[in-house]
Parts: structure tokens; sequence; C-alpha cells
């Protein structure tokens, strides 16, 4: 044989995979409790008090292949990414990171600023962050003694 | 990050695409979440380990790992491998040493 190639953790793969699907199975039927936060599929969506936050990973996936829109308390999310064979390369051994495109939207939990809507994209990481509308701020409220 | 001495919440095997040609082997990892600082890619004694602390908290005790380890083959060229990390994607590229690549040989009628 040409070349030795072993992937020591190949043996692991099955238990992750495993995991992953629990997970994820757990999570739609609402078993897993994460604290203030809630499964949007791929995307985690956390709650603080003026503002929502959805975090979501997209590795791969370049600033000019992501797309998000914003209406009333509908937030859309368009992604996408390519894994082709780089050129040059003829022998393919493994090929487990998968190539997606898709466009998901989310109902939000409240109506939020949509002046006030900031997005980054860093390490393959998507965070948005929402402030929620004045409307629906807690609101400390002051009370006269009489 | 001085994540050394500490232990990752759990470890995970990311997806990878694995490519081959003459000149060496091309990898690519999914890493999303990992900032720069927390990306070790090493060549010991022909045991690559490619490995990704991503922070789970905001000062950084708590993070989860990912990480690959692969037995290379031996004619890969130990001091020339470059890795590349962009959007999460880790990418490293293992060439093979110049003695090991196949050569054409002129041949000289007469």
């Amino acid at each position: 044989m040409l070349f030795r190639f072993d992937d020591l953790d190949r043996t692991f793969d099955f238990m992750n995979d495993l995991h992953r699907r629990l997970d994820q199975a757990l999570a739609q039927v609402g078993v897993v409790d994460v604290p203030r936060a809630e499964h949007f599929g791929w995307a985690r969506l956390t709650q603080q008090d003026d503002a929502l936050t959805l975090r979501a990973d997209l590795p791969g996936v370049a600033d000019r292949d992501l797309e998000l829109s914003l209406q009333e308390d509908v937030l859309t999310v368009t992604a996408s990414r390519e894994v082709a064979v780089p050129e040059g390369y003829e022998k393919v051994h493994a090929q487990e990171r998968r190539p997606f495109k898709f466009t998901r939207s989310y109902s939000l939990p409240c109506r939020v600023d949509p002046e006030k809507v900031a997005a980054r994209l860093e390490n393959g990481v998507l965070e948005v962050r929402l402030h929620k509308a004045e409307a629906v701020q807690p609101r400390q409220i002051t009370v006269v003694r009489g | 990050m001085t994540t050394e001495s500490k232990r990752p919440v759990r470890v995970e095997t990311p997806p990878m695409d694995i490519f081959e040609n003459a000149d060496g082997f091309l990898l690519r990892a999914d890493m999303p979440g990992v900032p720069n600082a927390g990306l070790t890619v090493e060549l010991d004694k022909g045991l690559l380990t490619l490995q990704g602390d991503r922070p789970l908290s905001e000062d950084g005790e708590r993070f989860m790992s990912y990480r690959r380890r692969f037995q290379v083959p031996r004619d890969i060229d130990g001091g020339q491998v470059t890795a590349h990390f962009e959007h999460g994607v880790l990418q490293v590229r293992l060439p093979r040493s110049e003695a090991a690549k196949p050569r054409k040989i002129p041949v000289v009628v007469g």
C-alpha cells in the first residue's frame, strides 16, 4: 500500500453522531431544558431583559453567502456553502462536510426594534442581536407612597 | 487561551474532508466558534493532531474541544505543513517531501 491514513478517531464518530441525534430529538420534543434558551433547529435563541440573541453555527459560510431580513417579528436567514473537491486533488478519502443552502424563518417571541438589529459572522458563528421594542421591555414602576 | 491545563466540557469529532494528489494531502475540518488562539495543529512522530477549543462561557473557563488525530504517511514533510483558518473552517496542507514526489525522468535517445 502506498500510503497509510488511518483515522484514529473514526471509532468515536458513531457515538458522537448518536449524541447529536439524541440531543436534536430531545430538543424537538422539549425534553432538554436549556435555561433561557429555545432550540430553533440548529440555531439557539436566548432572551435578555431588553434583547433577543440568535446564535447559529455556519462554518464555511462567507459574508456574501448570508442574508438576513426582518419583517415585523419574523427573522429570515438565508445561508449557503459549497464543499467542492479542490482543483487538482483526484483522490477523495473523506467528504463528511456537507454543502447546504437553506432559508429559514423564525417567529420571534416578541416585537423587536427594526432600527436596532446587529448581526455578525465570526469564526463561522452567526450572532444576531435584536432589541425588544420599547413597549415589551420590562419597566420599573415607581410606587407612590400615600 | 490558557486551556492546556483545563479539561474541555466535551470533545467532538468535527466533520472533515480529506483529499490527496501527487503533491500531498489537503484536509478541511468544520470548527465553528473557535478563536485563532484556540487552534492547535501538531505533527509529532507521524501523528497529526487537529484541535480547536471553543469557549462556552464569556471568560473561556468552560470550553469544548473539536479533535481529530491521524497517522500520516512517512513521506509527508513535517517542516512544510501549513494551516489556515477561515469562516470557522480549518484547512491543513500536508505536502510530500521532494524526494517522495513522482518525477519524470527524461529519456536520452541516441
